[in-house]
C-alpha cells in the first residue's frame, strides 16, 4: 500500500498507508497521528487538518482550490489541507510535518 | 413490536434494559449553584455506563438515549445512514411552520450542498473585513465597565458583543439589540413552551420583515446573500431563507455568549491562568482551544432512522439520541485527566460538534473569543469572581445566569 510520512512537532516521524484515493486526513486521524484532527471529516470548513508539504513533494500535488486556500491564508508557506490530497501512485512516499497546534 | 420511544408518560419501550435507565441532571429545567464542569460532568462519567436512557432529556419532556464516550459521538455524527438531524431544534414544528434549519437541519446531499454555499462566507479570509469590527465592539463594551470595578460580565460584554457582530452582519440596526437579546433568551433559556413559541414567532416575523425589504434593496449583508444565491440553477426558498436567518440567530448568539461566560469566570477564579495569559497573549488560542474542550456546553439531537447496535445497546427507529458536547469532551477514554486545564494539550475536542456539520461558524466563534480575551486582559486589571451566588441553566445550553467580576478600578 502508499504510504505516507508525517513528521511531528517533537520530531517523531510516523509511517502511514494511504489507500489510492484516500484522503491524507483520513489515514493519519484512523492512524492515530496527533495534531491532525480532520474536525469536519474533510468538508472543507474546519482547517484542522494543516499539514506543512516537504521539498519536492509540492509541485505534485493537485492544484489548490479556492476554497481551500482561503482556509490556509494565514498558515506558513507550503501548507495544504489534508483532506484535500487523496494518495496516488505519484505521492507514494510523500514526507509531510504537522504543526504544533492547528488551532493558533 | 416494541414500543415506540415516543409513547407518552414514563413507558420504557421494551428495547431499553431497565438498568441503563438513569436520571440525568443536564436537563432543560433543571438549574444548580454548584460549577457542573468541577464535578457533575465528571461524575456521569465516574458512574455512568457508555450510553445509558434519560427519560426527559429531549425538549417536552420526552426520552433519549445519552452517549457519553467521545469515540461513540464522533461516529454517530458521521453516520447518516443511521442517524438523521432532522429535528434536532424543533422550532419550526413549535409554531406549525415548515422551515428547517439551515445548514444544520439538512441531512445530505442538500447539506452538502448549503455549506458549499455557505462556507466561503465563513473562512479566516472571508471574516478578515469583520476584524476592525469585532475588536471595536469589545474594546467599547470593556470601556462602558473598566471604571465602574464591578460588571456582571454575562450582562454587559457576553451577552451583547456577540449580538452586536451578528447585528452587523445582517446590516440591522444596533438599536435592536435589547429586542434581539430578550428574543434570544426566550428561545434557549426559557422553561416555558408558550414563551419560547411567542420568541419562535417573534423572530421568524422580524426575518421575513428583512427579507422582504432586502430583495427591494439588497445590499452586502448575509440576508442579501441568501436572496441572491443559487444552488445549481435554483434559488433558496422563502423556507430556506428563513430557515438560514434562523439558524444564524440561534447559532451565532448564545453559544460564544455561554462560552465567553465560562472562560471570564474561570479567569476569576484562577488568576494563575490570567496572569499566564497576561504575561503571554500568544498562548491564548492555544488556551481558548483548551477552555472550549473543558466547557463544551451545547447539545444537539439525532434521530435514529435504522436499527443498530452500538456498544451492546440497540438503538431503534425513532429513538432520540443526546449528542453532549459536554460529555464527549470531558470523556477520561479521550482526554488523560480532563477535569484539569492544560493550555498545551491543544487537544481535538466536539465544542463544534464533528463531521459534515461541524461548526459553520466556528472561525467566527473563535475569532470573538480571541479578540475578546486579547482586549479584556490588555485594558482591564486582574479580575476576580464576585462572592455572589450564580445560578447555572443546566439544559440545551449549560450557561451561568451571572458572572460577577471584580477589579481595583
Amino acid at each position: 500500500m502508499p504510504k505516507a510520512i508525517f513528521t511531528l512537532h517533537d520530531g517523531s516521524r510516523h509511517t502511514v498507508d494511504v489507500g489510492l484515493g484516500e484522503s491524507l486526513m483520513k489515514a493519519a486521524v484512523n492512524a492515530d497521528i496527533p495534531g491532525i484532527a480532520g474536525e469536519c471529516g474533510g468538508s472543507v470548513s474546519c482547517a484542522t487538518c494543516k499539514i506543512q508539504i516537504a521539498n519536492g513533494w509540492w509541485d505534485r500535488l493537485p492544484m489548490l482550490q479556492e476554497l481551500e486556500e482561503s482556509l490556509i491564508e494565514d498558515a506558513v508557506p507550503q501548507t495544504r489541507l489534508s483532506c484535500q490530497l487523496c494518495m496516488t501512485t505519484d505521492l507514494d512516499g510523500i514526507e509531510v510535518s504537522v504543526p504544533p497546534s492547528q488551532y493558533g | 413490536m416494541h414500543t415506540p420511544a415516543h409513547a407518552p408518560g414514563n413507558l420504557i419501550p421494551d428495547h431499553v434494559p431497565a438498568e441503563l435507565v438513569r436520571p440525568y441532571a443536564f436537563v432543560l429545567g433543571n438549574l444548580t449553584s454548584a460549577n457542573p464542569y468541577e464535578r457533575m460532568v465528571h461524575d456521569v462519567h465516574r458512574h455512568y455506563p457508555p450510553i445509558f436512557w434519560v427519560k426527559d432529556v429531549y425538549p417536552g419532556g420526552t426520552p433519549a438515549w445519552v452517549v457519553r464516550r467521545f469515540a461513540d459521538l464522533r461516529a454517530i455524527y458521521a453516520d447518516d445512514k443511521h442517524f438523521t438531524v432532522k429535528g434536532f431544534a424543533p422550532f419550526a414544528m413549535l409554531v406549525g411552520d415548515s422551515w428547517d434549519l439551515v445548514p444544520a437541519g439538512a441531512d445530505a446531499p442538500l447539506h452538502d450542498a448549503y455549506r458549499a454555499l455557505l462556507n466561503p462566507l465563513f473562512t479566516p479570509v472571508a471574516l478578515k473585513k469583520l476584524e476592525e469590527k469585532v475588536r471595536s465592539v469589545a474594546e467599547r463594551l470593556v470601556d462602558g465597565f473598566k471604571d465602574k470595578g464591578a460588571v456582571d460580565f454575562r450582562e454587559d460584554f457576553a451577552v451583547p458583543f456577540p449580538v452586536s457582530i451578528v447585528l452587523d452582519l445582517l446590516d440591522l440596526p444596533q438599536s435592536r439589540m435589547a429586542e434581539f437579546m430578550s428574543w434570544e433568551h426566550s428561545l434557549l433559556h426559557e422553561m416555558n413552551l408558550a414563551n419560547i413559541m411567542s420568541a419562535t414567532r417573534n423572530v421568524v416575523d422580524m426575518f421575513r420583515q428583512v427579507i422582504k425589504e432586502r430583495r427591494v434593496n439588497p445590499g452586502e449583508d448575509l440576508v442579501s446573500f441568501a436572496i441572491t444565491a443559487k444552488i445549481g440553477e435554483r434559488h433558496l426558498s422563502e423556507d430556506e431563507i428563513v430557515g438560514f436567518c434562523f439558524n444564524l440567530f440561534i447559532g451565532g448568539l448564545d453559544t460564544v455568549t455561554t462560552n465567553l461566560c465560562w472562560q471570564f469566570r474561570r479567569l476569576g477564579e484562577h488568576p494563575d491562568e490570567q496572569q499566564a495569559l497576561r504575561d503571554n497573549p500568544a498562548l491564548i488560542p492555544d488556551a481558548i482551544q483548551e477552555y472550549l474542550r473543558y466547557f463544551s456546553p451545547a447539545s444537539t439531537f439525532r434521530t435514529c432512522t435504522k436499527d443498530i447496535e452500538i456498544g451492546g445497546v440497540a438503538f431503534k427507529p425513532g429513538d432520540k439520541v443526546l449528542m453532549s458536547t459536554t460529555l464527549g469532551s470531558n470523556d477520561p477514554e479521550q482526554f488523560e485527566n480532563p477535569e484539569e486545564i492544560r493550555f498545551d494539550r491543544r487537544a481535538t475536542h466536539l465544542a463544534f460538534g464533528s463531521g459534515i456539520h461541524h461548526c459553520l461558524g466556528h472561525h467566527l466563534a473563535r475569532r470573538e473569543l480571541t479578540v475578546a480575551m486579547q482586549t479584556i486582559l490588555a485594558r482591564l486589571p486582574e479580575f476576580r469572581l464576585g462572592n455572589s451566588e450564580i445560578l447555572t441553566d443546566l439544559g440545551g445550553v449549560i450557561q451561568p445566569r451571572s458572572v460577577p467580576l471584580t477589579w481595583q478600578a
